[in-house]
């Protein structure tokens, strides 16, 4: 766990992102809503540390993590999509009240809520994108019809 | 004559069967031919305890003189040696402390687990767990402890969690706040170890059911059998006709329970139900707001009603909705059956009187629960097309009266609302 004293936070208005600066000079930035807007919205911010003075070089820029949320337009059944997909989905009512399902190969997590709306967290863009396609089929099936 | 090794040995078969395997008993010592039963060898050590104790003997009195029990299973082997208390003169130095100390280090290797151990059988005597569920419990800490892939959580942590999973794979499961209440680990760390440990020793536990906890509540409630049965139905029904989407198991549970209480002479407020199965009574209350409608469909055919159902507590707020602008009046007293047929899931379509009393033709408003918010224009324009789909609400009239800027949804069956008092 990383000291969090040593940490600023630093908000740009234009691509709306939130970075987190470290004194080792790593910086991680959050809030963008596409790889290139992340892109430059990191560059900005190294412009605008080189105007302060610091000695900055933009190396390593790399995109970590993409969450993304969609929308089914019907309800899902959770208790029958664990039971059909028993090693990948995890479901615990008392704790969240999302299934869990990780899809090891693009290494994604999916949060499947029971009205239908799903959150995904992949390495990037692509994954997510298919995550949601590969799920899909198995969604469709445990569907609640009210 | 030269002795090679143990093939000179005599050794010990029966006389009518030499080929037949020798079962040992361990008590008696004795080595029994499986074919005819006939006692082959004798004098074979006896592993059976010397001397009997009993609880209310003298503690100094034990005249054992080997240890306790092994547990082979679970520590490295206890086969440790104690120095006994010195009886002679010899056996204390000039300041009267014994010379030979006893118990150095038992078994330092396993002294953490052995700790757990301790805490494990504690945690489970709080709440009455039986003897199976801590084996199983020690056997599964035994297992994480040895892969040592959770070695930085604290030992405690994943005591508490072991023993969550010891009872949900025994078919008994506890909730997490049960749990929690015997151990001084937070919820939240549990569930986190909980997730670990599933992942370590790649099992999975099946979900838990509405009616894995009903005996446990309905007793520590004092609620007769048939309250109980009546409760497992309702949940089971609430589950299968999916009313109760997204809820915790639990919840549904507990307002199960509620309901079936309030419908019989023994009833039972959310408070107390909230309290015996660590749910908010809020919570009831959502949950019981959810089943409330269909309550007749759900009780079982053969329950014996002291309070009708049409008597339940209603346990909504009744908001009356006017076009698409929020308002909430107080005190409800509404049509029964227009309060039903209004029922939508999840949107929380709640139907106030409007002073004095709510009838046909008056207006409804669509609100969202809690807070006096407007929804968003989709949201008035989804909820505007569900209504009217449904046929709950049909549209006003152009001309009855109401203020032209608000669309007005009435209630069927009832004219064109122009005798509704104005509304805030």
């Amino acid at each position: 766990m990383f000291d969090v004293i040593f940490v600023v936070l630093m908000k740009l208005r234009k691509p709306r992102i939130t970075a987190t600066i470290w004194s080792s000079g790593k910086v991680i930035c959050t809030g963008a809503t596409s790889e290139e807007e992340a892109k430059f919205g990191a560059r900005r911010l190294a412009r605008s540390l080189q105007k302060l003075g610091f000695q900055v070089i933009f190396t390593d820029f790399k995109v970590v993590n993409v969450l993304a949320v969609c929308n089914m337009p019907f309800e899902i059944r959770l208790p029958e999509f664990t039971k059909n997909n028993r090693p990948h989905a995890s479901y615990e009512p008392e704790l969240h009240p999302a299934v869990c399902y990780r899809i090891k190969s693009l290494r994604a997590t999916l949060q499947i809520f029971s009205t239908g709306s799903i959150t995904v967290t992949g390495p990037n863009v692509k994954a997510v994108a298919s995550a949601v396609e590969q799920i899909y089929p198995f969604v469709l099936l445990c569907l609640s019809c009210v | 004559m030269i002795i090679h090794g143990l093939d000179v040995l005599p050794r010990v078969t029966c006389p009518n069967h030499p080929d037949s395997i020798l079962v040992e008993d361990y008590r008696a010592g004795d080595m029994i031919c499986s074919e005819c039963g006939l006692v082959v060898g004798d004098r074979v050590i006896d592993v059976g305890s010397e001397w009997r104790t009993f609880s209310n003997d003298k503690a100094t009195k034990d005249p054992s003189r080997v240890g306790d029990t092994q547990n082979p299973l679970l520590s490295d082997g206890d086969l440790s040696t104690m120095i006994g208390k010195g009886t002679g003169a010899a056996s204390f130095d000039e300041f009267g402390n014994s010379k030979y100390q006893n118990r150095r280090t038992m078994s330092s290797s396993d002294r953490a687990m052995m700790n757990a151990f301790k805490e494990i059988t504690n945690m489970a005597d709080r709440i009455n767990l039986p003897r199976n569920i801590v084996d199983r419990t020690n056997n599964l800490f035994k297992q994480v402890y040895e892969q040592k892939s959770l070695k930085g959580r604290s030992n405690d942590a994943i005591a508490s969690a072991c023993l969550y999973i010891a009872c949900r794979q025994e078919g008994v499961p506890r909730t997490f706040k049960e749990i929690c209440a015997v151990s001084r680990i937070s919820k939240k760390e549990i569930g986190r170890c909980f997730k670990l440990i599933l992942k370590a020793l790649e099992t999975s536990v099946d979900l838990i059911t509405t009616g894995d906890f009903m005996s446990r509540f309905c007793s520590n409630l004092g609620l007769p059998k048939q309250v109980q049965m009546a409760a497992t139905h309702i949940a089971r029904k609430a589950v299968e006709l999916d009313l109760v989407p997204g809820r915790s198991p639990i919840s549904v549970a507990a307002a199960a329970i509620y309901m079936a209480s309030q419908a019989s002479s023994e009833k039972r407020t959310q408070k107390e139900i909230g309290d015996i199965a660590g749910v908010a009574d809020v919570t009831i209350r959502q949950s019981y707001r959810l089943i409330y409608p269909r309550a007749p469909d759900l009780f079982p055919a053969d329950f014996k009603f002291d309070t009708p159902v049409d008597k339940l507590p209603q346990l909504m707020y009744k908001v009356l909705i006017l076009g698409l602008r929020v308002v909430e009046l107080e005190d409800m007293e509404m049509e029964h059956n227009c309060w039903k047929a209004a029922y939508i899931p999840r949107v929380s379509v709640k139907f106030l009187a409007c002073q004095p009393t709510l009838q046909s033709g008056w207006p409804v408003v669509i609100r969202k629960c809690g807070n006096g918010t407007y929804f968003s224009v989709n949201k008035q324009q989804r909820l505007y097309s569900l209504l009217t789909q449904q046929e709950l609400l049909v549209p006003a009239m152009k001309d009855s009266g109401a203020h032209s800027h608000k669309q007005f949804l009435y209630l069927p069956g009832c004219g064109d609302g122009s005798n509704c008092a104005a509304h805030r």
